[in-house]
């Protein structure tokens, strides 16, 4: 295994929990909710969706503002996806401690994605244009252009390598991570800024959700009540996910470009799979995400029983959980290590979801504890080790984390503590 | 004389300042000065920005390169070009 292995550097994520990183990570130990009323457009009273995960990033509170979110560099940059990633990005890179110099440029890539892209420029555009005939402003084509969010970037970063967008809907965020991890091993790219954004409180996409019966659809008066308590992985009352906003980068860097700057990574990416179901639209398939988890595994040269934890992608529907249940038992047998659901915490931020989640699976490496699958009710047809309470678990050498997407689409990592 | 007391400028300025996020008070806008290219930093996408917010608001298109030169000279020039051809009874 002397290929280069890419380590990670910095990272830094907005979400339903907040806009400081920091602040995400505390809420999350301590067991909290991200998730509250729907306030991104106006409610039918029979909307069917009332609540949300949304990113409550408000410029004028950020002190210093980065130079780009600056309201000139945003003038024409209508959809949030653009200030959610700008700043994740500008503040990952920060972190990272590196200075992309001239010299250094051609060899950083970006591989930051998103899997819905600016769509609200289009739905505001074509609702103006049904209306009242109004033509759409110019620039609503580039923000719902969907590899602009890397196009501006490269713009902020001055990174000339290679810039792709790696949509695989739910999955997107580990994919730009695993397609980094391939720019790195194949010699592309010393340095790849990966990550992803989704901005899907739209009102089609919101209500479109619900008609496929894949968001949380309230049953009863506590239900409607408690939004904190709707998203409910791996639990028997699950009834769909909760609809979130969100975005999170990471910093990619291969091991010899690490060393040679003199940093000081504690983690690095032991190995990734991607796979396909040739099954189905929308519906998991175990064969072929079980198939995904051990090639990963296979790749980081280690076996089942080295894994401490599993980050779940735990889609939170009936048969999401229940599929990913059954392809942990095919990888690990009766041994599943205990599992962690961050979705009940922070809902379901589409393509974004799976970095966030993978940032809070190294946070949890490091602090040695494992995140709570909050509002869990034992389902007796999923035999899982379901992290309940934040649970001290110090030695986790390496971690599994699942992302699933529809279009059969699966990407496992696994996370390697140095 | 006329442009600097058109009525149309300090509302120009405004919407100048807000549809480009510009980083200054929608006042200290020379009316006379260059709108694009110069000190304001305005380039080719903000000036089509400012040709839709100008049909949409005023109904007055800016569709040929002539007009465009005339219309974006300056503040001023902008206000008077709107005056000239806006609509005789606004809708």
């Amino acid at each position: 295994m002397t290929k280069s292995r890419p380590v990670l550097l910095g990272w830094d994520g907005v979400s339903s929990m907040g806009i400081e990183w920091n602040e995400q990570w505390r809420r999350a130990r301590a067991g909290e909710s991200g998730i509250g009323p729907l306030t991104r457009f106006p409610l039918r009273p029979d909307s069917p969706v009332r609540i949300a995960g949304q990113v409550n990033l408000d410029p004028d509170a950020i002190n210093p503002l980065p130079a780009c979110l600056r309201p000139r560099e945003m003038a024409h940059w209508k959809s949030p996806v653009f200030r959610y990633s700008m700043l994740v990005v500008h503040r990952a890179l920060a972190k990272a401690g590196i200075a992309i110099t001239p010299e250094l440029a051609p060899r950083v890539a970006v591989t930051f994605s998103t899997a819905i892209g600016g769509l609200d420029a289009v739905v505001d555009a074509d609702r103006a244009l049904v209306a009242n005939g109004s033509l759409p402003l110019p620039y609503m084509n580039p923000n719902s252009c969907v590899n602009m969010i890397a196009g501006k970037i490269s713009i902020l970063s001055g990174a000339t390598g290679p810039c792709i967008t790696t949509v695989t809907a739910c999955a997107t965020g580990s994919t730009s991570i695993a397609m980094g991890a391939l720019l790195i091993e194949t010699g592309r790219a010393d340095v790849v800024i990966a990550g992803a954004v989704d901005f899907p409180l739209v009102e089609p996409i919101v209500a479109g959700f619900s008609t496929m019966n894949g968001s949380f659809k309230p049953k009863t008066d506590e239900d409607a009540l408690h939004p904190g308590k709707a998203s409910r992985p791996f639990s028997i009352d699950r009834r769909g996910f909760v609809i979130s906003e969100g975005a999170a980068s990471v910093i990619l860097a291969s091991a010899e470009f690490a060393k040679a700057h003199g940093l000081h990574p504690e983690f690095e990416l032991a190995g990734w799979s991607l796979s396909s179901d040739a099954h189905h639209p929308v519906a998991p398939h175990r064969p072929t995400i079980a198939r995904c988890m051990s090639e990963a595994i296979a790749a980081s040269g280690i076996r089942p029983d080295a894994i401490a934890a599993v980050n779940a992608h735990a889609s939170s529907t009936k048969v999401g959980d229940k599929v990913e249940d059954e392809a942990l038992h095919d990888v690990f047998g009766a041994k599943v290590p205990p599992v962690s659901a961050n979705k009940s915490q922070f809902g379901h931020a589409m393509g974004a979801a799976s970095i966030l989640e993978s940032l809070l699976t190294l946070e949890g490496m490091r602090d040695g504890v494992l995140l709570p699958t909050i509002n869990f009710t034992r389902d007796p047809d999923i035999n899982l080790d379901v992290v309940t309470e934040t649970r001290q678990h110090p030695s986790q050498d390496y971690v599994l984390k699942n992302a699933f997407g529809f279009g059969g689409t699966n990407t496992c990592l696994i996370f390697h503590r140095l | 004389m006329t442009e600097q007391t058109d009525p149309l400028l300090p509302e120009l300025a405004r919407k100048l300042v807000e549809t480009l996020g510009l980083d200054m008070e929608p006042e200290s806008v020379d009316p006379a000065a260059p709108l694009i290219g110069a000190g304001l930093g305005i380039d080719s996408i903000d000036t089509l920005e400012l040709v839709v917010m100008i049909d949409k608001d005023y109904g007055v298109k800016i569709d040929n390169r002539a007009a465009g030169v005339e219309a974006f000279a300056s503040l001023g020039a902008l206000a008077a070009f709107i005056q000239q051809h806006r609509p005789a009874s606004p809708a």
